[in-house]
């Protein structure tokens, strides 16, 4: 009854999500492969390790996917918290296990390219990469409390609230590293304000984002899929529980 | 004579374990002078129902009314979280709800006066020889058998009863569990007395003879209750309803620093890895720590203070012994999660572990100003808010059931930049001495930005309340 009130398009979830995530793999793949041997050398003058650039390729469409995660994350807890409806909870859900996997994408990849540039691999002056590491952290510290702990109402509503906590430590991150960056200037990356970026450098990196954005919704979708379907599930081996217990 | 006024209301309460619905719409009322069992099955929702009025579960729909002292009635509890405590509760839950290093006598006074009850020690030794538990009044809850401490608990919540002249509400989880045939006509006899008194006395028990002494009683079967009985005529309408002790706050502060004293814990917890820190700084050396900079040796130099202030504080395991948190939690409410940050903070240790780390650096060739020795306990004290601010964290994630099983230090790196911005103040101290001015380039800008920031990490983490 629930599938015949779908489009055509919308009754196999799962084969759209999993077409997007081919789609989207393939794509990070080849834009990877375009950076490292078609983007042109930047300018050495420039750069302590030009080289070394080449890895934004995947750092900045992992941020940017990371980004989108955190922000369906907030909504998730912020959704559960007002309203404690489950298409909240599997948001928070799929939130904290997108925003863990491209988070991690995130805060690796910087400091590699970080050791190679800057000569260390972390700057506590760095605003968005300490951001990143923090969210990161929270949505980790989330995955981890939803698999060991019981799945009920008390549970996700401190999951909620560490969701909702984690979102109010970036203003608070974002003042202390500008503050903190005024007595330790975070490494300056001398840019040329006429040269731009190069018309292969933004294709490749264009490339990078749609295609990073494609593997977020097909995972996003996946996930959602697979939870809804999980609470289905739990529902149904509770009725069998109950069965059980009764004969 | 008339019907007794409904002290407590649930409104369509619906209430979620897990991913079952225990209670599904319930309307209830709890009248004055009024003695109500809650009877079912295991696992049939009796404790739930009982907790939920006394505000420890949230409520999925509907919501809970409770007496003010002017006999009006406001929202202690909705579907949108807790709202306020009850007035003139005492509880005793099925669990106690104490900690085992507290003594006999000290909890009996301590639970009295939370609820609102000033209690004489004659009064008390009188009520303990009437129990018999006289014999153990100095004693810890953690030598008593299950019987006694049984006892023990339930009585934490009659006495406030009792003992006050003006009535409240007594809720007993299984009360006569672990008692002999003696404590359960006691409890009996004390039950109808409170009756007598104006008090509203609900029980969750599988007792049939507690059940005999109560004017309704309410089974809950399938999460739906049916009710039989009717609510007593009384005539306590204008009576004073017993209030809150508002210093529960600074009773539970009181509460919080006797257990350390008797089990200093939380201290050795906090001192034995900042011992080996400093011990560690030994081993490397303090020409060498001297030889890279003042920046370096105030990072040293605060890094053992900084290390004790984000140990687990002992606390949370004290509030999870016997679930004497969710007693706190009955009759504090909101409040409780901020009082708990603070007292469960390391206040004492910051000052001597920063001093006993200067020493240590200081035997090496450190150039620093000679005055700076009288002025880094600043730096140190400020320590104190990060302390506050890294409890109030591991209070964040502490309602979880599980708790060994979650990982609040996934969320400490944020105390970072305040550590740092001290470390920063300090070596400006070393360099120069202390400066009253104002900026950011002092030393006092410094540590009062670190104290801002760790204060408004504090506020986050226990403003957002969890239910």
């Amino acid at each position: 009854m629930h599938d015949d009130l779908l489009g055509p398009s919308m009754r196999h979830p799962r084969s759209m999500a999993i077409a997007s995530i081919a789609l989207g793999s393939i794509g990070v793949i080849i834009s990877a492969v375009l950076g490292v041997f078609l983007a042109p050398d930047v300018n050495p003058s420039q750069w302590r390790a030009p080289e070394a650039y080449r890895i934004i390729f995947l750092h900045v469409p992992f941020a940017w996917t990371s980004f989108l995660a955190f922000t369906v994350l907030f909504f998730g807890s912020l959704g559960w918290y007002l309203r404690r409806s489950e298409s909240s909870w599997r948001l928070v859900q799929t939130g904290s296990d997108l925003g863990l996997l491209f988070g991690f994408g995130v805060i690796t990849s910087g400091p590699i390219w970080g050791m190679a540039e800057w000569g260390v691999p972390w700057d506590w002056a760095d605003l968005r990469l300490n951001t990143f590491a923090l969210l990161t952290a929270v949505a980790l510290f989330i995955v981890m409390a939803r698999r060991s702990q019981f799945d009920d109402d008390t549970t996700r509503d401190t999951i909620a609230s560490v969701g909702l906590f984690g979102f109010m430590l970036v203003p608070i991150t974002a003042v202390a590293t500008t503050l903190y960056q005024k007595r330790h200037p975070g490494i300056v990356i001398v840019e040329s304000e006429n040269s731009g970026l190069d018309p292969v450098i933004r294709t490749i990196l264009l490339s990078g984002f749609i295609s990073m954005t494609f593997l977020f919704i097909g995972f996003a979708m996946l996930s959602n899929d697979l939870y809804a379907k999980e609470a289905d599930l739990e529902k149904e081996l509770k009725k069998l529980d109950l069965a059980e217990e009764v004969s | 004579m008339h019907v007794a006024r409904a002290l407590i209301r649930m409104v369509g309460g619906t209430v979620r374990r897990g991913s079952k619905t225990v209670l599904r719409e319930l309307d209830l009322r709890i009248h004055e002078s009024e003695v109500v069992c809650i009877v079912g099955d295991n696992g049939s929702g009796k404790s739930t129902l009982l907790e939920t009025l006394a505000g420890l579960h949230p409520l999925r729909e509907g919501e809970i009314m409770g007496p003010t002292l002017d006999g009006n009635q406001i929202v202690v509890a909705d579907s949108e979280g807790r709202r306020t405590p009850l007035q003139g509760l005492s509880i005793a839950l099925q669990s106690d709800g104490a900690c085992l290093d507290e003594t006999v006598i000290g909890r009996l006074k301590m639970a009295s006066l939370v609820a609102g009850t000033e209690i004489n020690d004659e009064d008390l030794k009188q009520i303990m020889a009437e129990w018999s538990i006289h014999h153990r009044s100095g004693d810890r809850l953690a030598t008593l058998s299950n019987g006694l401490r049984r006892r023990v608990s339930v009585l934490s919540a009659l006495i406030p009863a009792l003992k006050s002249e003006n009535h409240g509400i007594v809720m007993l989880d299984e009360p006569s569990e672990g008692m002999d045939e003696t404590s359960q006509q006691l409890l009996r006899s004390a039950i109808q007395n409170l009756r007598s008194l104006g008090n509203s006395v609900v029980i969750a028990t599988h007792d049939q003879s507690l059940v005999n002494v109560a004017d309704r009683v309410i089974r809950i079967q399938d999460q739906t209750i049916s009710v039989t009985g009717e609510p007593p005529e009384s005539d306590f309408g204008g009576s004073l309803f017993r209030r809150h002790n508002n210093d529960a706050v600074s009773e539970f502060c009181r509460w919080g620093v006797s257990l350390e004293w008797k089990n200093p814990i939380d201290t050795i917890h906090r001192l034995v890895p900042s011992i080996i820190a400093i011990l560690l700084i030994g081993s490397v050396g303090a020409d060498f720590i001297a030889s890279d900079g003042l920046f370096s040796a105030s990072f040293y130099l605060l890094l053992p203070a900084f290390i004790s202030a984000m140990v687990r504080p002992a606390l949370i395991d004290r509030l999870n012994e016997g679930r004497s948190g969710d007693w706190w939690r009955a009759h504090m409410g909101r409040s409780m999660r901020p009082a708990a940050s603070i007292v469960g903070s390391s206040w004492l240790l910051p000052l001597p572990l920063t001093y006993f780390a200067f020493i240590i650096i200081s035997i090496g060739t450190l150039d620093a100003d000679p005055n700076a020795k009288f002025w880094i306990w600043l730096p140190a004290l400020a320590i104190i808010d990060i302390s506050v601010a890294a409890t109030g964290i591991h209070l964040l994630v502490s309602g979880l059931r599980r708790r060994g099983a979650v990982a609040a230090s996934l969320m400490m790196a944020v105390m970072v930049w305040p550590f740092l911005m001290l470390v920063d103040a300090t070596s400006l101290i070393l360099q120069d001495g202390m400066s009253a001015k104002l900026g950011f380039d002092t030393p006092l800008g410094l540590i009062i930005t670190s104290s801002i920031i760790s204060v408004c990490i504090w506020a986050s983490s226990v403003l957002i309340p969890s239910d």
